[in-house]
């Protein structure tokens, strides 16, 4: 473990703290993101904002960005309208679900704590791993 | 990319840069257009693809057309050409009176 992660609060990208995953219909985007601790799940809350997500995909210019919470699953769930140019049968991307968008999201950066840093993912050899 | 442009004013054209900038790109250019030049410039592996839709099929067409010569002629680095011209089918979403729709289920044994 980095002995730097204990002595004051750094900026890692959200994959080090939660997963995700995108699900489409029509022109509009679902991406659920899952904590894998509990206690990282207020972080999500309070920095995962609706604000926060629609300026990760600020170049697909989303009609709209709603975050349902499910406090419970330690997880939350954004609704992205019209970010798919169009939906799977008329984007022209290679990826026309944007089940890539997940990936996106997950290198936004949250700020952790210091006392936190332990739960933050990390490779065998205790250093931050690479993109899942 | 410009070459293209140029050349098929006509058509709105998508492009990737595979290994830059491709599936996190949007199909008006918008995260490409975003993208620091420095970090597209570093990338050593990189792909060219570029897309479009057209109502008519002939059209569409010209852009397979226009990328026709890279299989012998042009920039080697992009390791040749392969084009694929297929129709497709749209669909929308949309929303409808619930009255106007009959629903029901049975079991067939």
């Amino acid at each position: 473990m980095n002995a730097m992660e204990h002595t004051t609060a750094q900026n890692c990208p959200l994959y080090r703290l939660a997963h995700a995953r995108t699900g489409d219909k029509g022109d509009r985007s679902n991406i659920s993101v899952i904590a894998y601790h509990a206690a990282l799940y207020p972080l999500l809350d309070q920095q995962l904002t609706e604000a926060a997500v629609a300026a990760v995909f600020a170049s697909r210019r989303p009609a709209a960005v709603t975050r349902y919470l499910l406090p419970k699953l330690g997880a939350m769930n954004f609704v992205l309208d019209r970010v798919l140019d169009g939906g799977v049968n008329d984007a022209l991307n290679l990826d026309a679900h944007g089940k890539a968008l997940a990936f996106m999201l997950l290198q936004a950066p949250i700020e952790v704590p210091a006392h936190l840093q332990h739960l933050l993912l990390q490779d065998q050899a205790g250093n931050p791993p690479a993109m899942p | 990319m410009q070459v293209l442009q140029q050349r098929l004013p006509q058509l709105k054209m998508r492009f990737d840069l595979i290994g830059a900038v491709s599936v996190f790109g949007d199909d008006a250019g918008s995260a490409l257009a975003q993208t620091d030049p420095v970090r597209v410039a570093q990338a050593t592996d990189v792909r060219l693809r570029a897309a479009c839709a057209h109502a008519d099929k002939s059209t569409a067409a010209m852009l397979l057309r226009e990328v026709n010569a890279l299989y012998t002629c042009g920039p080697a680095g992009g390791g040749g050409v392969r084009t694929h011209l297929r129709s497709r089918l749209n669909a929308v979403s949309c929303v409808l009176e619930r009255t106007a729709v009959t629903t029901g289920f049975s079991f067939v044994e």
